[in-house]
């Protein structure tokens, strides 16, 4: 287990409404660097909400209230006035079901860095392959790179949608349930390459799967009915809860 | 007796069966009346005098000219101006509307536009004729508004509406994990709009496009009205024209039964359903280009 203590991000006492109905209920909690952070809890808890906040997509959605502040790098990421597409480039993320844009491969992995100024063929070029190496892609797709994404196989395509978001170098890469619509190869692969770009970026990833935060997650944070109840190393969180509702769920003993 | 769940499902396969057969029928038995009464005309007119033709003068003593690419000619000017101010307009209406318009706004527009998707074609004529021509002429100087211009203007304003709601729909129906994926990487709504919806709407929007140009090929009245009809062949969008749908609607209740004058507009009606038909076909084939490629 790693023994990093540099937050890269800091959520701060965060509220969320949808509507009137408050979704989060006050979160704080710490993300450290170079590490992989598990958020784990039963549907509907609020976890994919609360990752949502992490990158501001909930900006698209005029029912959404944010109260309380999120801190990259020590700077808040929640003032209006800051400049939202930056962060989002800075903070990366993978979706739940492989999105890639109906666009050929290479397009999908270049596009991060064309919207982001960068059209120099020979350089896209070098980018995109070495974005295609680090997510394991590169060997099966080389060759096809002209093909549409959508061609691709569920995990070859979730394995794009990674390529994608590392692409851009962003710093944080948020993963929703990124394995929960693959088989176990590709599972395995995906988690592979987690355990490899831990050690370049701050990952966060909502999983359902116990086994798999046990496998790839440094630290874990337990949340219930849009509460964070429990958070700490892997091994703390299964090996010795805290707290009765962590201690249920952790042993399965509800879902 | 008891109808089961089964009995009216079989009743409502039936009946959709039979109307989408019969409507086939229908528009196979149009052509081939157009094409048959037009096939007449060429017994005394010479086809290469009809398809080459540039003058379009059946009233002329002793020489009447049948020439239809006048004809053809002032209906491309009109619909193709129709589409040049209609298309970019309609779709970034539709985009508008589909992404950026607060709620409150959008609940305003939405009935708007689908009410002038039901103005009569008369009333628009009206509007040509009062409104928009007299200020053509006052902008450009001349003497006369009732040009081409108008008539592209008229029909781009016709045509509006089928644009903007379908283009909308086929910019809604594009699955927002899309647009979201282009969010997380940093774009603009703009970009997203741009790079990632509309390239992903593309098939429903050339829907859109050609059910629009279709609107605008086939209109009569308006055009009828607002255009002049001079049937010189006319020197571009200051110039009057007279389409073929105006041609058809003038001149064949004036036109005794049997003549080659007669026979020859229904030849016009077959060219102008050959057009219609060829360009639903060619969107029909990118449509599904689209759909596969992108
Ligand atoms: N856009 C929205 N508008 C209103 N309510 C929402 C919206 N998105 C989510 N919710 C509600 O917020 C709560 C938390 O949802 P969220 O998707 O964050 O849960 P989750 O922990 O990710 O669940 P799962 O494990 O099933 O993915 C749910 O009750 C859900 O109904
Ligand atoms: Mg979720």
């Amino acid at each position: 287990m790693k023994e990093t203590t540099q937050s890269k991000l800091e959520i701060r006492n965060l509220h969320l409404h949808f509507g009137k109905k408050e979704i989060l209920k006050g979160i704080s909690l710490h993300v450290p660097d170079k590490a992989i952070t598990a958020l784990i809890g039963p549907s509907g808890c609020g976890k994919s909400t609360l990752l949502r906040s992490l990158n501001r997509l909930h900006d698209l959605n005029p029912d959404a209230r944010l109260k309380g502040n999120i801190l990259l790098d020590g700077k808040s990421i929640l003032e209006k006035k800051k400049d939202v597409t930056d962060i989002r480039r800075r903070i990366g993320m993978v979706f739940q079901k492989p999105n890639p844009f109906p666009k050929t491969i290479f397009e999908n992995v270049a596009y991060g860095l064309k919207i982001n100024g960068l059209h120099h063929t020979e350089r896209l070029r070098e980018r995109v392959e070495h974005a295609l190496r680090e997510s394991f892609l590169w060997e099966e797709v080389h060759d096809q790179l002209d093909e549409p994404a959508l061609e691709l196989s569920g995990g070859q395509q979730q394995r794009l949608c990674i390529a994608r978001a590392i692409a851009v170098e962003p710093e944080v890469l948020l993963m929703d349930e990124p394995c929960s619509a693959l088989d176990p190869i590709s599972t395995d692969k995906i988690e592979h390459l987690m355990l490899r770009l831990r050690e370049r970026f701050c990952i966060v990833i909502v999983t359902h799967n116990m086994q798999q935060a046990q496998r790839v997650a440094d630290f874990t944070a337990f949340m219930y009915l849009g509460n964070l109840i429990e958070h700490g190393t892997t091994a703390e969180i299964f090996e010795n809860p805290q707290q009765e509702l962590t201690k249920n769920y952790v042993s399965g003993n509800f879902g | 007796m008891k109808i089961t769940a089964q009995q009216t499902d079989r009743l409502a396969a039936i009946v959709f069966k039979t109307a989408g057969w019969l409507s086939v029928v229908v528009l196979l038995s149009i052509f081939s009346m157009l094409l048959f009464n037009g096939a007449k005309a060429f017994r005394t007119i010479s086809p290469v005098d009809f398809f080459f033709g540039l003058n379009w003068n059946p009233a002329a003593y002793g020489q009447p000219k049948f020439g239809i690419l006048s004809l053809i000619f002032s209906t491309l000017l009109v619909t193709l101006g129709a589409m040049l101010i209609a298309v970019p307009l309609g779709i970034g209406t539709a985009a508008y509307m589909a992404v950026f318009a607060p709620r409150r706004v959008y609940r305003l527009i939405k009935p708007v536009i689908e009410l002038f998707a039901g103005v009569p074609s008369v009333a628009v004529g009206f509007a040509g004729i009062t409104v928009v021509a007299p200020a053509i002429a006052w902008v450009f100087g001349l003497n006369n508004g009732l040009n081409a211009l108008n008539g592209a203007f008229l029909l781009a304003l016709m045509s509006l509406p089928t644009i903007i709601i379908v283009a909308e729909e086929a910019i809604r129906a594009v699955p927002p994990t899309f647009q979201e994926a282009s969010y997380a990487l940093g774009a603009t709504p703009q970009k997203t709009l741009w790079h990632v919806t509309l390239p992903a709407a593309m098939s429903g929007i050339l829907a859109a496009v050609m059910l629009g140009m279709g609107r605008a090929l086939g209109e009569t009245m308006t055009v009828l009205m607002a255009t002049g009809n001079a049937s010189a062949f006319p020197g571009g969008f200051f110039d009057s024209v007279r389409t073929m749908t105006a041609t058809i609607a003038i001149e064949l209740g004036e036109t005794a039964q049997g003549t080659a004058h007669y026979y020859v507009l229904f030849a016009v009606g077959a060219v102008l359903f050959g057009i219609s038909l060829t360009i639903n076909i060619i969107s029909e084939k990118i449509a599904r280009r689209f759909r596969y490629k992108i």
